[in-house]
């Protein structure tokens, strides 16, 4: 098994660091606590191309293997510390890029994604409801067909990127008697009558990615907006969540190598009982723990990217690297807070947002309780 | 054996081994049943291609595929081309 980069990879991988590194990290301890999202960041991304990468050349992307995207995200998640800027990215592109690319008709394809690619627009997918969580396919929303057009009624909540969406994928029921088997996908572009964003939820982290509830108050769209056949929204939901628990927690690898190397260079240099910290071994072996998860983490998430690259599903082993990489970044996070002791717990020193961001993973893209109940599903039980 | 045959076979011993083989038609809905879910469509899907060669593709991973053993049969023939 040859895990190596081309030399074309490593140079992308290197100068989405450097990018990152430059011109992401403005303003982030403010941003955080006034819960701002950087349009300024989304910009630059989107002149780098990094919204762009999933999609191919004839709709405006360029077209990247998925491998490509991963160590794009890998490098955005070490150079760029506002974790809400990469997750609003990632929402937008896993989630609404990927499904139109995969399933949307060439016209749905030829309105959205040469402006998503290019950052115009922003994207995210309204699945989640007041009763609807874990078991995701219990919604109640629906989709009612009146000649060609579908009328939407129902509630979303926790919406990523709903307040700053110019389109968001929403599913609903088209035939309640099939339930799971009756869920449809649909593009509703913000303004549509019925359509309504709520205010911006607080969230204990990743704060600069803007959160809301959205409601759908006979919401009338045509035919044109569903995404795929009827009946289809189970197979987009699948699919996307199979690219989002791929490259979404790449951020998060790219995250914790930061996180490490920070903690590697404070155990140098902080000096108690006369010498480094890091020559005490309840120190060093925090560290050696946390490269740890970060190696097994990454050859987990090179099988995902080379099933997926081959056109295999990966339901099962991106459910193991999402369910291993978000435990393992609360771990690190934790961790990394013990490290740096009181220096740790203090907002300046940009350690403790590492841990209110990351507990999110353990929750969105299905908490780790779901991920282990399909792990446990493979075993046949 | 036949695509459908085998197909039925894996359904009633692997994802619903409390079901009956003999009980369970061709013809018959496997998703207003409760026989197939969204997960076990999955599993579904890694047996075709270990089995046939068959890769199921994003976009055919579609419930009216997955509706009946016959439905399913004849996907897989289909792709089998």
């Amino acid at each position: 098994m040859d895990f190596s980069l081309t030399p074309e990879q490593k140079e992308f991988k290197r100068s989405v660091l450097k990018f990152a590194k430059n011109e992401l990290n403005r303003d982030v301890i403010e941003r955080d606590h006034s819960s701002e999202f950087d349009w300024e960041g989304w910009k630059k991304c989107a002149e780098l191309g990094i919204q762009a990468l999933p999609i191919p050349e004839e709709y405006g992307g360029v077209g990247e293997d998925i491998v490509t995207c991963m160590l794009a995200m890998q490098a955005l998640g070490y150079g760029c510390t506002d974790a809400g800027l990469l997750f609003s990215l990632h929402s937008h592109m896993w989630t609404c890029e990927i499904p139109i690319l995969t399933f949307g008709s060439d016209e749905q394809k030829k309105k959205y994604l040469p402006r998503m690619a290019a950052g115009e627009i922003v994207g995210g997918h309204a699945m989640t409801e007041p009763g609807a969580g874990s078991d995701a396919y219990s919604l109640m929303s629906t989709a009612e067909k009146k000649g060609d057009r579908y009328i939407l009624n129902g509630s979303k909540t926790f919406i990523s990127n709903a307040p700053i969406a110019d389109v968001l994928l929403v599913f609903a029921l088209t035939d309640k008697t099939k339930g799971w088997a009756g869920i449809s996908g649909f593009l509703v572009d913000k303004g549509t009558k019925g359509f309504i964003v709520g205010n911006p939820l607080h969230k204990m982290g990743l704060r600069t990615s803007p959160t809301a509830e959205v409601t759908l108050e006979d919401c009338e769209v045509p035919e044109e907006c569903r995404l795929g056949r009827e009946g289809a929204g189970s197979a987009i939901f699948n699919a996307e969540m199979e690219w989002e628990r791929s490259c979404l927690f790449s951020s998060h690898l790219g995250m914790m190598q930061r996180q490490l190397d920070k903690c590697v260079q404070y155990a140098k240099d902080r000096k108690q009982f006369g010498q480094s910290i890091g020559k005490f071994q309840a120190v060093s072996h925090k560290m050696a723990d946390m490269r740890m998860r970060i190696e097994l983490g990454e050859l987990i998430l090179h099988k995902v990217a080379w099933l997926k690259g081959k056109g295999k599903k990966a339901h099962l082993e991106s459910a193991i690297a999402k369910l291993f990489i978000s435990e393992s970044a609360v771990q690190n996070s934790l961790d990394a807070v013990q490290i740096h002791g009181g220096y740790g717990f203090m907002t300046e020193y940009e350690v403790e947002r590492d841990l209110r961001d990351t507990i999110g993973g353990k929750l969105y893209s299905g908490t780790s309780e779901i991920q282990r109940n399909i792990i446990a599903s493979w075993l046949g039980l | 054996m036949a695509v459908a045959d085998t197909i039925k076979t894996y359904i009633t011993t692997e994802l619903a081994p409390d079901l009956d083989a003999s009980k369970l038609a061709n013809d018959q809905s496997l998703l207003t049943t409760g026989v197939l879910d969204s997960l076990r469509i999955v599993k579904l899907i890694a047996f075709l291609d270990d089995e046939f060669g068959v890769e199921v593709t994003d976009d055919e991973f579609d419930p009216d595929n997955f509706e009946t053993i016959d439905a399913i049969a004849k996907l897989v023939e289909e792709k089998k081309g």
